[in-house]
């Protein structure tokens, strides 16, 4: 199924600074409303939306601004118990690498697979779809318009159910834009009746 | 391209600055990503008991041969999960064995589920018996260990990872 099937807007980063905004809760420090980077003098934040999704989820967002070299930028999907899974860049001055994450509890995480290579431009996007079940979770970016999915398939069935975005910096350079998604749009299928006629 | 089943460890990475990080955990086979990719190959892995992976690896001879050279890696002696260990050594069997009861299976309960004779056995059935659970981990701040004594978690299963690695 292509990526991404929920185009949503689930936070547009438009609004008045305010802490934590309006329908998310602050984790550590808090992401700011209007410019979506980590707060003042704070080396990172964290934040999640209130609002939960059924499974299976997917959420993006553009990164606008990449973080500095040696820090962080993670798109996580968190269930009710803040627990969940990760897609995670961390720039370098090389090429810049991806993993996927499992979280356990509050900043205790497992890598899933394998460190991806994958350099990052400012306006690309960064996608994660979290499916309980065979599907597994996947990263994506978007470059230039086309979403394509980073690494492989990884299958971790540990935080099952409804899930919500969160958005974390980890430093004060990097900023997003446009979190999008929700719960994946099923595929219509196609009327037995065009079948028939073919 | 060759591939080799592993037993390696999860390693730590140190934690972003900020209050929320407090551990970071991943398979010791991360560590040869670069090499592996620069073969062409790939790799998946399971998390088992007490901080163990049983990895499948795609990658060149040389790499294989390396990452089996290297402390913490224990590749096994058979490539294919159908294929019998029926002609194993005795220090062959004795290694497998001994491994499991690391990883932290006592010897009873390796015997009722693979016999006294791992010759009978094939490389599936040792390591689906290896994969059968994991224990959740917490980080024991104190003494900055990370102990695996919570309840029982899902397990990633053996022929997923064998599909992943094809």
């Amino acid at each position: 199924m292509a990526f991404p099937t929920n185009t949503t807007v689930l936070e547009n980063f438009n609004a008045v600074d305010a802490h934590p905004m309006t329908g998310w809760t602050d984790l550590y420090e808090g992401v700011d409303s209007n410019g979506t980077t980590g707060q003042g003098s704070a080396a990172s934040a964290i934040s999640y939306r209130n609002t939960l999704h059924s499974d299976p989820v997917e959420f993006y967002l553009t990164v606008t601004t990449k973080p500095g070299n040696g820090s962080f930028l993670g798109l996580h999907v968190f269930t009710a118990d803040t627990v969940g899974y990760t897609v995670q860049i961390v720039c370098a001055s090389g090429t810049d690498s991806v993993a996927l994450y499992r979280i356990d509890g509050p900043g205790d995480s497992t890598q899933l697979g394998s460190t991806i290579s994958q350099e990052f431009s400012n306006g690309d996007g960064l996608g994660l779809e979290v499916t309980d079940g065979t599907n597994g979770i996947k990263a994506y970016r978007r470059s230039s318009g086309t979403w394509s999915q980073l690494g492989t398939t990884q299958n971790d069935t540990n935080h099952t159910g409804s899930k919500r975005p969160c958005i974390e910096f980890g430093d004060t350079t990097a900023r997003v834009d446009d979190l999008c998604g929700g719960t994946v749009v099923a595929a219509s299928s196609t009327p037995i009746y065009h079948i028939m006629n073919q | 391209m060759p591939v080799a089943w592993f037993i390696c460890k999860y390693k730590r990475r140190p934690v972003p600055p900020g209050g929320w990080w407090k551990l970071i955990r991943y398979c010791a086979m991360d560590d040869f990503t670069s090499q592996i990719n620069a073969d062409g190959g790939r790799w998946s892995e399971t998390e088992i008991l007490n901080g163990y992976a049983i990895v499948k690896v795609k990658a060149s001879d040389t790499t294989l041969d390396t990452i089996a050279g290297t402390s913490g890696f224990q590749r096994l002696p058979k490539n294919l999960l159908t294929a019998s260990l029926s002609d194993l050594t005795t220090a062959q069997k004795n290694a497998i064995r001994n491994k499991l009861e690391e990883i932290g299976y006592s010897l009873t309960e390796i015997k009722d589920a693979l016999g006294n004779d791992l010759g009978s056995k094939t490389l599936a059935d040792v390591l689906r018996f290896a994969a059968r659970r994991r224990l959740k981990h917490r980080l024991d701040e104190a003494t900055d260990t990370v102990i695996y004594d919570g309840p029982e978690q899902s397990v990633k299963p053996i022929d997923t990872v064998d599909e992943s690695v094809t």
